[in-house]
C-alpha cells in the first residue's frame, strides 16, 4: 500500500481554503447525518422487503421487453430471464429498478400485465419510497435525473454517503489541497477544486446519462487537486507512506516517489474500474472521477503555459521540490 | 522433474573458459534476504501488475461478471482464460524486459536487489529472463507455494531461478546466509504438508462430485437447472384427472398438493409467478394461491383473497377464498355451509382443504364424504392414506383405521409417518391402554428410540407421555422420561405426572393450573392440561374450585376452551345443574364445539329445562363436531341425544 503524503495536514494558517472546504464538507456530513439515517433506514427496509423487490423484478423485466431498444443486450437478456421464471434474475432486476429513471417515472400509469395485486402493492410502496427519497440528503442535494441544474452541481461536492466516503474524501483533500494551496492560492484552489468537482458531475451524466440513483461525494473535485498537483510536479519526487503487509522493522515508512507514479496508479484505477464494470449496476462514480482528473489536467495544462509565455520557464522547475 | 542447483554441486565455476569481457564471478554470492524478495514482488504487485492487469483485463472483467449473472458458463470460462492469459502476458512482458535491461523489477530496485547469471556478474540473457517469468508466474499460480524454496535451497534459488540458470542478489548490506538446516527442513515439511493436503483435498473431492453425479436423476438434474418449478408437480400432473377432455392446469394440481402438505410454499409460488409473471395472466385460482403464499402476511393475503372474488364473483375459487378469510375469524358454520355449497365443484384442491377442515373439526362422516370424491393420484397417496386412518377412526370403524394407517406408514415420508403415528397412537391409548401394543405406538416408539428430536414436537411428545402413562410399572419413570424430552411445558406436565404419582394431587393439580394460564406455552400441552386438570378433579369440591378460579379469569380464548372442559366435567359426574350453569355463562360459545353443545342440550333436558334444550338444540347446527378434535378422542356414542333431540323437534317444531 502507498500513499501520497506530501507534507500532510498543514496548519489552519497555511492552507485556510483546505480547512474551510473541510469545515464545510463536515458540517454538512454532521448536518445531514441524521436525515440520512433515517431515510436510508428507510430505503434500506423498502429493499429487504422480498415481496416488494421480486414484484418490482418482475414488473421492470416486462417493462425492458417492452422498451427493447432502450436498454442494453444485457439488461433485455436478464429481463428474458426473469420473465422465463428465473427467480435470481427477477429479484436482480428488483434491486436495480430504481436507478432506471424511465421505468420508475411510468411505472404507476403503466399498464403492467400478471398480478394487479402485487402491482397495487408495490405501486403504495414504491411511494412510500418515493418520499424517503425526497428526505435524503443525497437525492436532494444530489446529481440526479431530478436535480441536474447546476446548483446541484455544486451541492453535490459536499454530501457524502457514509463516514467511510467522507473519511477518504476529506484524507485526500488534505494532502493534496494543503499542497497545492501553498502552490498556487487559495483562490485558484477553490476555483480548481469547484470547478473539478462541475466538471466531474457533467462527466458523469455526459457519460453515464442521467440517473436515478444520484450522485454525491467530493471525490470528483480532489481528483481533480491530484490531477493539477501531479501534473505540476510530473517527475519531482514526492514523498508518500508505504507499508507492504510485513510486520517487520524497515518494510514500512517513507518514499520518495515521482508524481508520474501516482496519477497512473489514480488514473489506472479510475479508467480500470469504469472499463470492467457494468454501468447498469451503479457503484463507484468513476466516469466522474476521470472527469475531475481531466480538469486538472487542462488547469495545468493552462498554467503550465501561461507561466512560460510569462517568464518563458518551466513551472516546473521554478518550484520547489515536495517534501 | 528435479531441476538440480548446479552450484550447489560445484561450488565455483569461475573458471571456466569464457570471452576476456566476460566478469567471472571471482566473490562469494550475496545472496538477497527472503523477506526483501517479498516485499520486491509486494511493490510491483501494487505499483504494477496490479493496476497495468486492471487496465489490460478490464473488458474482460466487464464480460465475466455479465457470464457470471446470466450463468452462461462457456463465456465464463473463455473471459476467465481471457483475463488469466491478459494478466499473465502483463506479468511475463514486464518482468522480463525490466530483468532483461536493468537485471531487476522496479521493486526489485528498491529494495536493492538484482537478478544476475549464476556464474557471472551480468544481467541475464533475454531467453534466460523470459524462461524465469515464465517460470516465476507458474511458480505463483501454484499458490506461490514453490517461492517457498528461497527459505530452503542452498542458494535461496526457487524453481524459477534454477531453470533460468539465476540468482538474486543485493547490493546493500542486507545479505542472507544459505537457509540452515532446520530453516530448510521446515520449509520442506510447509511444502511436503501442502502436497498431501492438496492430494487428499483432490481425491475427496472427485469421489464426491462422482457421487453426486451419479446420484441424480437427470431429469430432475434438468428440471433444477431449468428453473425453480417443482417436479413433483409436473408428475403429479401427467397423472391427474382430465376436466371435460382438458388436462389439469399446473396450478390446480400444485394448489391440492399444497393443501394435502405434499409441496412446499415455494413450490406454489413458483407456479404461481408461471402463470402471473410469465403468462402475464390474471386468474382467480392464481390470486388464491397467492393468499396462501403470503400467508404470513395478513394484509397482503387479505387482498388477494379479495381480488379473486373482484374477478371473479361467481367462481369456486371466490367461495374457497371466503372460506380462507372465515376460517381466521373462526366461523365455522359459515365455512361448513359454503363447502356444501361447493359439493358439486370439480377442484381436488377443495376436497382435500374440506378433509382438512373436516378432520381438524372432528366430522369424520363429512370427512370421509369428500375422502371419496378425491380419486387416488399420484402425489396425494400420502395425504388419502393419512386422512383415511383419521377418519376411519372418527367413524368408529377402528380395524379399518389401523389397516388405512397401516398402508399409509409404508408409503409416507419420516416427518409424516410420525405424525399420523403419534396421532393414532394418542387415540389408541385414549381409547384404552391396550393401544400401547398397536403398530402406531409401537412405530412411535422406536421412531423415538431411532431419534430423539421428534420429541421435539409437541404433539409427538404428548403421544409419548401419554403411552408411557399407560405402561404403568413397565414404562419409563417420569424424570427419566423427562430428561429424554427437551421441551419445557413437557417436562412441566411430567412433573404435575409425578406429583400425582406421589398422592400430591393438589400440587399436581397447581402445576397444570400454571400451564393452562402460560400464554408462552404451546396449545397442545395447554388443552392436554386443561383435559388432565378437569379429569384430576374426581370429587365435586375439587371441581368446584376450578369452576371458581375459572370465573375469575379474562374471557379469552383459553377461558372459553376451560369452560368447554368444564362442562364435560360436570356432565361426566353427572352434576347437571353445574354443568348448565357453565353452559348460561359460556353463552353461544359451547357451539364451537358440537359434543358439548350436546351435552348442555341434554344438560338442560335432565334438569326438566326442555323450552332451554330447546332452544339450544336450535341455535346447535347438527355439523358442528367437537373442538381440536384432532387431540380429542373420536365422539361418544350420541344415541341419547338423538333420541332426546327428536323428542324435542315432536313438541317444539311448529310451534
Amino acid at each position: 500500500m502507498i500513499l501520497p503524503y506530501l507534507n500532510g495536514i498543514l496548519r489552519f494558517k497555511d492552507c485556510p481554503i483546505t480547512w474551510l472546504l473541510f469545515i464545510v464538507n463536515a458540517f454538512m456530513m454532521i448536518a445531514t447525518y441524521g436525515e440520512l439515517m433515517v431515510a436510508q433506514d428507510s430505503i434500506d427496509k423498502a429493499m429487504r422487503d422480498d415481496y416488494f423487490v421480486e414484484s418490482q423484478g418482475s414488473f421492470y423485466a416486462q417493462f425492458i421487453s417492452d422498451h427493447k431498444n432502450q436498454y442494453t443486450p444485457f439488461m433485455n437478456e436478464l429481463s428474458l430471464r426473469a420473465l422465463s421464471g428465473d427467480a435470481d434474475k427477477v429479484k436482480l432486476l428488483g434491486n436495480l429498478a430504481l436507478r432506471n429513471d424511465l421505468f420508475i417515472k411510468e411505472a404507476p400509469a403503466y399498464p403492467f400485465k400478471g398480478d394487479q395485486v402485487a402491482k397495487g402493492w408495490w405501486l403504495e410502496k414504491l411511494d412510500e419510497l418515493g418520499q424517503a427519497q425526497q428526505r435524503h440528503p443525497s437525492f436532494l442535494l444530489g446529481v440526479s435525473v431530478d436535480h441536474m441544474g447546476l446548483r446541484h452541481w455544486l451541492s453535490y461536492q459536499f454530501v457524502h454517503s457514509g463516514w467511510l466516503h467522507f473519511a477518504f474524501n476529506m484524507i485526500f483533500l488534505f494532502v493534496f489541497g494543503c499542497y497545492l494551496e501553498s502552490l498556487i492560492g487559495g483562490l485558484a484552489l477553490l476555483v480548481v477544486y469547484l470547478g473539478s468537482g462541475m466538471i466531474a458531475a457533467g462527466t458523469f451524466l455526459l457519460v453515464n446519462g442521467p440517473t436515478s440513483a444520484p450522485l454525491v461525494g467530493a471525490s470528483g473535485a480532489v481528483s481533480g487537486l491530484m490531477a493539477l498537483f501531479c501534473f505540476l510536479h510530473w517527475r519531482v519526487p514526492v514523498r508518500c507512506f508505504y507499508w507492504l503487509f510485513i510486520p517487520v522493522k524497515g518494510y514500512s515508512g517513507f518514499v520518495y516517489v515521482p508524481a508520474w507514479i501516482i496519477f497512473f496508479l489514480w488514473v489506472a484505477s479510475d479508467l480500470g474500474g469504469h472499463l470492467g464494470s457494468l454501468p447498469e449496476f451503479g457503484g463507484i462514480a468513476y466516469t466522474a472521477h476521470l472527469g475531475g482528473e481531466a480538469t486538472g489536467i487542462i488547469v495545468g495544462s493552462l498554467m503550465f503555459l501561461l507561466t512560460r509565455m510569462r517568464r518563458g520557464k518551466s513551472l516546473d522547475k521554478d518550484l520547489p521540490a515536495a517534501s | 522433474m528435479v531441476i538440480e542447483d548446479q552450484y550447489a554441486q560445484k561450488t565455483t565455476k569461475e573458471d571456466q573458459s569464457e570471452t576476456g569481457e566476460v566478469r567471472h564471478r571471482s566473490s562469494r554470492l550475496r545472496l538477497a534476504s527472503p523477506l526483501d524478495r517479498l516485499a520486491a514482488v509486494i511493490v510491483d504487485l501494487f505499483l504494477v501488475i496490479f493496476p497495468v492487469s486492471a487496465l489490460v483485463g478490464a473488458p474482460f472483467k466487464r464480460e465475466i461478471m455479465k457470464a457470471l449473472i446470466l450463468q452462461d458458463e462457456t463465456e465464463f470460462a473463455f473471459y476467465l482464460v481471457m483475463i488469466t492469459l491478459s494478466s499473465g502476458l502483463v506479468v511475463i512482458v514486464y518482468q522480463t524486459l525490466m530483468v532483461w535491461l536493468f537485471g531487476g523489477t522496479l521493486g526489485k530496485m528498491f529494495w536493492g536487489l538484482r537478478v544476475e547469471r549464476l556464474w557471472k556478474h551480468r544481467r541475464p540473457t533475454f531467453t534466460a529472463a523470459l524462461l524465469r517469468s515464465v517460470f516465476w508466474l507458474f511458480d505463483s499460480l501454484l499458490a506461490m507455494v514453490p517461492h517457498l524454496a528461497v527459505f530452503s535451497n542452498e542458494k535461496r534459488r526457487p524453481f524459477h531461478d534454477r531453470v533460468s540458470d539465476t540468482v538474486v542478489v543485493t547490493i546493500k548490506n542486507r545479505e542472507a546466509r544459505s537457509p540452515g538446516i532446520i530453516e530448510a527442513s521446515f520449509v520442506h515439511g510447509v511444502v511436503a504438508a501442502f502436497a498431501v493436503f492438496m492430494v487428499i483435498f483432490l481425491t475427496f473431492s472427485s469421489f464426491d462430485y462422482y457421487l453426486d453425479a451419479k446420484s441424480k436423476d437427470p431429469l430432475v438434474s434438468s428440471l433444477e437447472e431449468d428453473g425453480s418449478l417443482c417436479s413433483s408437480v409436473g408428475e403429479a400432473a401427467e397423472d391427474w384427472p382430465t376436466v371435460d377432455g382438458e388436462t389439469p392446469d399446473r396450478l390446480q394440481v400444485a394448489m391440492a398438493l399444497f393443501a394435502a402438505g405434499e409441496v412446499a410454499k415455494s413450490c406454489l409460488s413458483a407456479e404461481v409467478d408461471l402463470k402471473l409473471v410469465r403468462e402475464g395472466e390474471e386468474s382467480p385460482l392464481a390470486y388464491l394461491a397467492q393468499s396462501f403464499v403470503h400467508a404470513d402476511n395478513a394484509e397482503l393475503s387479505d387482498r388477494y383473497l379479495a381480488r379473486v372474488c373482484e374477478l371473479a364473483p361467481d367462481s369456486d375459487s371466490c367461495k374457497m377464498s371466503e372460506v380462507v378469510s372465515l376460517w381466521t375469524e373462526e366461523k365455522w358454520n359459515e365455512v361448513e355451509s359454503i363447502f356444501g355449497a361447493l359439493d358439486k365443484t370439480q377442484e381436488h384442491y377443495i376436497f382435500v382443504w374440506a378433509v382438512r377442515h373436516y378432520v381438524r373439526r372432528g366430522d369424520f362422516h363429512l370427512a370421509s364424504k369428500y375422502l371419496e370424491k378425491i380419486e387416488p393420484r399420484r402425489g396425494l397417496g400420502s395425504f388419502l392414506g393419512m386422512q383415511r386412518a383419521k377418519a376411519y377412526w372418527g367413524l368408529r370403524r377402528l380395524e379399518e383405521s389401523r389397516a388405512a394407517a397401516a398402508v399409509a406408514f409404508e408409503t409416507l415420508g419420516p416427518a409424516e409417518r410420525i405424525d399420523l403415528a403419534s396421532w393414532m397412537c394418542y387415540e389408541e391409548v385414549e381409547a384404552s391402554c391396550q393401544g400401547v401394543l398397536q403398530k402406531s405406538c409401537q412405530l412411535l416408539e422406536k421412531a423415538v428410540a431411532d431419534s430423539g428430536e421428534f420429541l421435539l414436537d409437541a404433539k409427538v411428545a404428548l403421544s409419548y407421555i401419554k403411552q408411557n402413562e399407560c405402561r404403568k410399572g413397565y414404562g419409563k419413570s417420569y424424570d427419566e422420561l423427562a430428561r429424554n424430552i427437551p421441551l419445557v411445558p413437557a417436562r412441566r406436565l411430567l412433573f404435575a405426572y409425578n406429583l400425582r404419582s406421589k398422592d400430591q394431587v393438589a400440587e399436581g393439580r397447581q402445576v397444570l393450573w400454571e400451564l393452562v394460564n402460560d400464554s408462552a406455552t404451546e396449545e397442545e400441552f395447554r388443552e392436554e392440561a386443561r383435559h388432565l386438570l378437569v379429569q384430576w378433579s374426581t370429587r365435586a369440591e375439587d371441581l368446584e374450585a376450578l369452576r371458581n378460579d375459572w370465573a375469575k379469569e379474562k374471557q379469552n380464548q383459553n377461558w372459553r376452551k376451560f369452560g368447554l372442559h368444564l362442562v364435560r366435567g360436570y356432565f361426566e359426574l353427572g352434576d347437571y345443574q353445574r354443568a348448565f350453569s357453565v353452559v348460561e355463562i359460556l353463552g353461544d360459545r359451547i357451539y364451537t364445539d358440537q359434543k358439548v353443545g350436546q351435552q348442555a342440550i341434554l344438560a338442560a333436558y335432565h334438569l326438566g329445562k326442555r323450552q332451554e334444550a330447546w332452544g339450544l338444540l336450535q341455535k346447535l347446527n347438527p355439523a358442528a363436531p367437537a373442538e381440536d378434535q384432532s387431540r380429542r378422542p373420536a365422539s361418544a356414542d350420541s344415541g341419547e341425544f338423538e333420541m332426546i333431540a327428536q323428542g324435542l323437534k315432536k313438541e317444539f317444531a311448529g310451534k
